[in-house]
């Protein structure tokens, strides 16, 4: 079952016009949440809380159940001594299971990624002497020190976390931390998992005189080198680039010291001119940007500004040598430019010499689905291969939305909206009509762009066997055609108790359904890995026209990870 | 000294230009800089030029006046910088000076309409050449005062550092809440206008163990509270069912602020502070806006009934256009203000009994103007009014018909945590000239205070009250009285000599000839009687205040600034009772007088 987002009740398909291909053979509606009433009768749920590390029992534990079909009246208990809960008089269903403790993440049962397992009563699958696992959080904490092993106050020290979910590994900004007067610092409530630390902070003795002034009041003659220093961002272990950061393998329930020291490197002095022929236009002028790539994103760079130095002529102090990405203006059409990668090692570097390709512009226009109302509200995103989204705007019922500032690059569209999941199927242009959701930036254009939109209102449902068998646990696949660049078309769930599963929100298209064993934490989305799955599971298509809830009459089988 | 400098050159606009007001800033220059401070503002050139003058000093710690090792020395404008040797000593080469501009810096500036361009450029001069210094461990610049104490003509410099006060401690709530990360506030006293008045300088999110550090203090008096957090230990946490949190707690353990152990904290001090909040049932509120269409940002206050202070509070939800959140059993009472101007703001008090909680709608009401008709009864018959006053032209040809005016009507708020917010008059723009207006004045109960560039106000009365001995009270919806201020410039005069002018800053071992900064206090001996006075001593010791209010003063001389003259007690006073002067002054009269200093240490 899915274990976030809202539940809705599913409308009930009463004319389901299915295009159904492949071993479908007819389509049934059906309410999951309420197969099988037996009234009469009441069922027990019931088991142990343990820690999932130590395996030992957790009393004081929050216990709750929720009809899947009702989530929003949740009925909760407290462990006893022994870890125990015990729900009795529980009416046949399908319920959610959810634990809570302090020091501890909460978590439903035999939880992965946003999946987890719902119980079902009422049947021959086991309800009683379950066990549900927490995790302890972990704590990491520190020092920062300087060269001389001094603390550092008011460092920011960044946590990042190598994300596993969505089938694909992520390293992004969890939280930060400020150090205090000892240089002390912590990041706490962590997940197990692989982390990384950085640090940014600034010499207190640090001055950064500007180098060439025109007025020839050469204070960096005055001051000594020693203290025109600045700290690199640094990380734990030393490196001061991302790509050579030492990992951090956080266990649950781990408590890391982690210390960072602090080393000074002499600072830049980089020298950005307003081209000559416009130099009255120095206001309007946009001073360039340092960014720094950091893992899986680009993080800004603060420096001590830009300071006039001389007409048209500004000097940037206080930045340690490094690899940045600079963003600048055209110094002809005034447009933005795209970033450009340069190593900043030399004193009076110039700036204005880093020139990139010029930013685009997209308008696009787009066409819902005429059958469903408008969403109230939608955002549309544009998303790299990487799956960064590198731009977001908020939509409104013209459906028209500007993208300016734009890399040039290859981005996907991506709609989103909290009710109902839509996919872009085509895009149309004066140049070229093309399938899919892709489009194709290039340096300096200006595309008007139209983009046909489909909305996902179908559920499939079914049940997953092993040795024809049901089986719990399981991660179910809905997998599209080219499934690397149509990852929005992607839906999974994990089988319940009684090997059922239930698929919402599928876009009209052609998928296979694959359900695999142990697949959960594994780069699913990398190019050719789900291939030799697919190849065994069931294909289905869902029809234009379809509505409703989709039962699968074949059990989907078990494929060993 | 710095502090000072900058707001006596800032306040000339609006105060009389007098030498004693500038004295501070000409100190800097004349006895900081042994060539001229003329010369240091052109371009200097090679530093190892032969000419070149040289500056050296020693840094020392304050309170045990050991050499400081390793700490920055520098010039604001990073100009100049090095790090001190193992001996605490730094030492600065400068280029030669030009032979021009040497006279104006000599002649004596006594001129005020040829002052102000003069100390424009002065300032530009004197940040080349105030020298600061830094190390951690020692509190920041903006907090040390008189830092550089230079020695007659020499270039030697001393600079005093004032080890950091620190307040730490745990906090740790009665139940066991190891999550939960509290916000502790950390609340000074300060003094405006020589009165009490708290503000909180700083917050920490205690670390997961509930250790909270507060560094880099200035020794003064503090109050620590720890933020209301709502308890979300599942243990206890259940949607839909009672919901508990930890009540705003005041070290050592009260429930409101006035009741609050102050922490005295003297330099170099660390003081442990440990405070446990109390958990307690808490109860959803909610209280509608009726007028709040289109609003989107509210400020919203809420203390106990009777106990204004920090610690609770709640939000606006704009859409749904009311006041809500989480309280605890008690009365209490909401204040409301919308930002900017004309602001408004909404008052109602409302009691949490054991239940949620919807409140009746709450209105907020348009902030009053106070109109301000000025009389003025000088002999001299000059005016606080004119237009476009010569020496302040700002260079705009349009500017001719605004009217200016030479006086400043300044509310300050009786309370700490109330809704009343200082506010300032201003000219009032039409053909009106003798009416100033103070706009958007919030609810609440204000000091007023008038500040004249001619005379001093005789009286400042509003509806029958007497605004120099009673509050200014601003009901909320209520009409107000103008306030109507009387002007007289038949003040007396007070002029001196500080017995011992050179008496050196004693406590530094550098020298015995250094020049301290003497401030004279005026207190009235009687309530409504004179108006409390501060002047600065001149270098040579010489110190005037023109336009005395008439009445009885007690009159004292400091080394240093005293924050806390006007609120001093009797008792206190009594301890420099050898030191004080008592004056009676009439109108009109010229009183000379001879004071000995008072230095740190003197009545202890």
């Amino acid at each position: 079952m899915t274990f976030t987002g809202r539940n809705f009740r599913l409308i009930i398909a009463t004319s389901a016009l299915a295009l159904l291909h492949g071993p479908i053979v007819g389509a049934q509606a059906q309410n999951q949440a309420t197969s099988a009433p037996q009234a009469s009768h009441t069922f027990r749920i019931s088991g142990t809380v343990v820690n999932a590390i130590t395996g030992d029992p957790l009393p004081q534990a929050r216990i709750s159940i929720a009809d899947t079909g009702d989530p929003g009246k949740p009925t909760s208990i407290i462990t006893s001594e022994d870890g125990r809960f015990d729900f009795s008089r529980v009416k046949a269903g399908k319920y959610s299971l959810q634990g809570a403790k302090r020091g501890f993440i909460s978590a439903a049962y035999d939880q992965h990624e946003q999946f987890s397992t719902a119980i079902v009563t009422g049947s021959e699958f086991p309800t009683e002497n379950l066990v549900l696992r927490l995790t302890p959080t972990a704590i990491i904490t520190g020092h920062v020190l300087d060269e001389f092993g001094d603390p550092i106050h008011h460092a920011t020290v960044f946590l990042y976390f190598e994300n596993h979910t969505g089938g694909m590994s992520r390293i992004t900004r969890l939280s930060s931390s400020n150090s205090d007067d000892r240089g002390f610092f912590d990041l706490f409530l962590l997940r197990p998992g692989t982390y990384f630390v950085s640090v940014t902070a600034k010499p207190w003795y640090a001055m950064h005189p500007i180098t060439a002034s025109e007025a020839g009041s050469n204070a960096a003659q005055r001051i000594s080198p020693a203290l025109d220093v600045a700290y690199p961002t640094t990380y734990y272990g030393g490196a001061t680039e991302a790509d050579r950061a030492t990992r951090i393998e956080v266990k649950g329930g781990d408590r890391l010291q982690v210390d960072v020291h602090l080393n000074p490197a002499p600072a830049l002095h980089l020298v950005f001119r307003i081209p000559e022929d416009r130099p009255d236009q120095g206001n309007n002028f946009s001073m360039p940007t340092l960014q720094k790539h950091v893992f899986d994103s680009t993080e800004p760079v603060s420096g001590e500004g830009m300071r006039p130095v001389a007409r048209g002529v500004y000097e940037l102090t206080g930045v340690p040598p490094g690899r940045y990405s600079v963003r600048l203006k055209n110094s002809t059409s005034g447009q933005l430019e795209q970033s450009t990668d340069l190593t900043l090692v030399h004193d009076g570097q110039e700036l204005s010499d880093s020139h990139g390709e010029p930013l685009s512009i997209l308008n696009l226009s787009l066409k819902f689905p005429a059958t469903e109302p408008l969403p109230r509200q939608y955002f549309v995103g544009l998303q790299d291969s990487r799956r960064r989204m590198v731009a977001f705007k908020q939509g409104d019922a013209s459906g028209q939305v500007s993208f300016e500032d734009l890399a040039p690059g290859k981005y996907s569209i991506q709609i989103m909206s909290q009710l109902k999941p839509y996919s872009v199927v085509h895009t149309s242009s004066q140049a070229a009509d093309s399938p899919g959701h892709d489009v194709n930036v290039t340096p300096g254009a200006l595309l008007d762009l139209t983009a046909s939109l489909s909305v996902g209102v179908v559920s499939i449902e079914g049940v997953v066997h092993k040795k024809d068998k049901p089986v719990a646990g399981v991660m179910v696949a809905l997998v599209p055609k080219d499934p690397e660049s149509h990852t929005e078309l992607f839906r999974r769930d994990q089988s319940d108790s009684d090997g059922t599963f239930l698929v919402r929100g599928v876009i009209p298209g052609s998928y296979t359904i694959v359900a695999v064993e142990d697949a959960w934490d594994f780069e699913w989305l990398k190019p050719g890995v789900l291939a030799r799955y697919v190849q065994h599971g069931q294909t289905l298509t869902v029809g234009e026209l379809m509505r409703g809830t989709v039962h699968l009459p074949d059990p989907v089988d078990v494929q060993p990870h | 000294m710095i502090v000072s400098a900058k707001l006596s050159l800032l306040s000339v606009r609006h105060r009389p230009i007098s030498w004693l007001r500038i004295a501070p800033f000409a100190f800097l220059l004349c006895s900081a800089l042994p060539w001229s401070s003329a010369q240091a503002q052109s371009t200097p050139g090679d530093a190892a030029d032969a000419n070149a003058s040289s500056v050296h000093g020693t840094v020392l710690n304050r309170l045990t006046h050991q050499p400081i090792g390793r700490a920055l020395v520098f010039t604001p404008d990073q100009q100049y910088a090095t790090l001190t040797d193992d001996r605490g000593h730094f030492e600065f080469k400068f280029p030669p000076p030009p032979e021009s501009d040497t006279a104006e810096n000599a002649s004596s500036a006594t001129n005020p309409e040829a002052l102000r361009p003069r100390q424009l450029r002065l300032f530009r001069i004197a940040q080349a050449h105030i020298f600061m210094a830094r190390k951690p461990g020692f509190l920041e610049n903006a907090h040390n005062r008189s830092q550089n104490t230079a020695t007659n003509g020499q270039s030697d410099f001393t600079i005093y550092l004032d080890p950091e006060s620190l307040i730490v401690g745990y906090v740790h709530p009665q139940a066991s809440a190891s999550d939960l990360r509290f916000h502790v506030e950390l609340h000074r006293r300060e003094f405006i206008e020589g009165r009490e008045n708290w503000a909180q300088v700083d917050n920490f999110r205690t670390w997961a163990d509930g250790e909270f550090r507060f560094s880099n203090l200035a020794s003064g008096t503090y109050k620590l509270v720890t933020r209301e957090q709502i308890d979300r230990d599942p243990f206890t946490f259940s949607p839909g069912e009672q919901l508990f949190g930890y009540t705003p707690t005041f070290f050592p353990g009260t429930s409101d602020f006035s009741s609050a152990t102050a922490i005295h904290l003297a330099s170099g001090e660390t003081f442990q502070a440990n405070i446990s909040p109390t958990r307690r049932e808490y109860y959803p509120v909610k209280i509608p806006i009726a007028n709040s269409e289109g609003i989107q940002q509210l400020l919203v206050r809420v203390y106990p009934l009777g106990h204004p202070g920090p610690g609770y509070s709640l939000g606006f939800n704009s859409a749904e256009e009311w006041i809500e959140g989480m309280l605890p059993d008690g009365s209490y009472t909401l204040q409301v203000e919308t930002q900017g101007q004309p602001g408004s703001t909404g008052i109602q008090n409302f009691s949490v009994h054991g239940t949620a909680l919807e409140g009746l709608p709450l209105n907020l009401i348009p902030n009053p103007s106070l109109a301000v008709n000025v009389h003025e009864e000088f002999k001299s018959g000059q005016s606080v009014f004119e237009n476009n006053p010569p020496g302040l032209q700002d260079g705009s040809s349009n500017s001719a018909s605004v009217a200016r005016a030479n006086i400043s009507v300044m509310l300050f708020p009786v309370e700490d945590f109330g809704s009343a917010q200082g506010a300032n008059s201003q000219p009032f723009d039409g053909s009106q000239q003798h009416v100033l207006v103070v706009p958007n004045v919030r609810p609440g109960r204000y000091r007023v205070r008038v500040e004249s560039g001619v005379g001093f106000a005789a009286s400042v009365l509003s509806g029958g009250t007497n605004l120099l001995q009673e509050p200014l009270v601003i009901e909320i919806g209520a009409a107000n009285s103008p306030i109507e201020v009387t002007l007289r410039d038949d003040g007396a005069e007070v002029s001196g000599q500080i017995e011992d002018a050179t008496k050196a800053d004693r406590s530094s071992p550098q020298n015995g000839a250094g020049y301290t900064q003497c401030h004279i206090y005026f207190l009235p001996l009687d309530v409504g009687s004179g108006r409390f006075r501060e002047a600065i001593a001149a270098p040579d010791g010489t110190f005037s205040q023109p336009q005395l209010p008439p009445g009885n003063y007690r009159v004292l001389a400091f080394d240093s600034p005293q924050e806390n003259m006007s609120s001093m007690n009797e008792e206190a006073l009594r301890k420099f009772e050898s030191h004080t002067q008592v004056i009676r002054l009439v109108a009109g009269q010229k009183e000379r007088l001879r004071l000995k200093v008072i230095s740190e240490g003197d009545g202890q």
